[in-house]
């Protein structure tokens, strides 16, 4: 990436629908460079797309909700987290899905509620920090079309 | 006025491409090319569009740290937190919130170096007790086109 690419960059992500030919304009550059970059912004997956951006309040929320799944690995009910992921993402409303790595803390930090008794095997879901977390890698996910 | 079925498909096509053309839209609802003009105008103008943006992978820019912070602040602190934190550069987004935390920040760094800076350089605000990190991992799974729309329509421009 060069100067020009971050330019070109930096005016979409502050408008998305900015002409090309204002672009070129801007940076001094024909229209078919700035397509071109463009293109190649897109092949490389540095650009992964362009969206609206939709102020919930006004189409009727009143709110956002952060939630954390702790997804059991082991035991009867095993399950794995990447197929969870992929359910979330289709329900309405679910906007961001993702794994998640929990550092973990040292011995003293733990809070002493959480902290399981010694006899507690991993996976024990009456000690919710004790579950243990798979990060699994997988590729791009859209929603299918409606 | 109303919003209605026109304003709901313009939403629809430029969630999923930002740069969808107006006229293919156009076509898409049998109406004109200046309908669509004027009805996006209208939504940038009522606020309910707040703009358009590219969507980048912030590993691709040297950013292979993304991760979010749940916060825990002394209440009357909390404004002044979600402030300090907007201006660091980093965080992407802050928000107070209801629940065991009352501040919500996701960050964007280089690693887990910086990550943990920052997190130190929060820990040392006053009145802030305590951060919670979570480290985001593989792929993000977004799709903004999963907000619902149907609450749209019927809502008075």
């Amino acid at each position: 990436m060069d100067e020009i690419d971050e330019r070109i960059v930096e005016i979409m992500t502050a408008d998305a629908r900015t002409s090309f030919r204002k672009i070129a304009k801007e940076l001094e550059r024909s229209p078919d460079t700035i397509i071109n970059r463009f293109q190649r912004l897109k092949d490389s997956g540095d650009i992964r797309g362009s969206t609206v951006v939709v102020e919930p309040r006004k189409i009727g929320y009143e709110g956002m909700a952060a939630f954390h799944i702790d997804v059991s690995t082991s035991g009867e009910c095993k399950t794995d987290s990447t197929s969870i992921l992929k359910t979330l993402i289709r329900m309405p409303n679910i906007i961001i899905a993702k794994d998640r790595w929990r550092p973990r803390l040292p011995r003293n930090r733990r809070h002493p509620r959480l902290r399981p008794p010694h006899e507690a095997q991993q996976g024990d879901s009456r000690y919710p920090r004790y579950q243990k977390h798979t990060n699994r890698s997988m590729g791009r996910w859209r929603r299918d079309m409606p | 006025m109303k919003f209605d079925e026109t304003d709901v498909r313009i939403i629809r096509n430029l969630q999923r491409d930002a740069r969808t053309n107006f006229a293919d839209i156009a076509a898409g609802c049998g109406v004109s090319v200046d309908t669509i003009i004027k009805r996006f105008q209208r939504l940038r103008r009522n606020g309910v569009v707040r703009g358009t943006t590219i969507l980048l992978d912030p590993r691709h820019f040297g950013l292979g740290c993304p991760a979010s912070l749940e916060i825990s602040v002394e209440p009357v602190r909390t404004p002044l937190v979600v402030e300090q934190l907007r201006r660091q550069p980093g965080v992407v987004f802050c928000t107070p919130s209801v629940g065991e935390q009352n501040v919500f920040a996701v960050v964007v760094l280089e690693g887990m170096n910086e990550l943990n800076t920052l997190i130190e350089k929060i820990k040392a605000l006053p009145d802030v007790r305590d951060v919670k990190t979570s480290i985001w991992v593989e792929d993000i799974l977004l799709c903004p086109e999963n907000f619902e729309l149907e609450g749209l329509r019927g809502v008075a421009a």
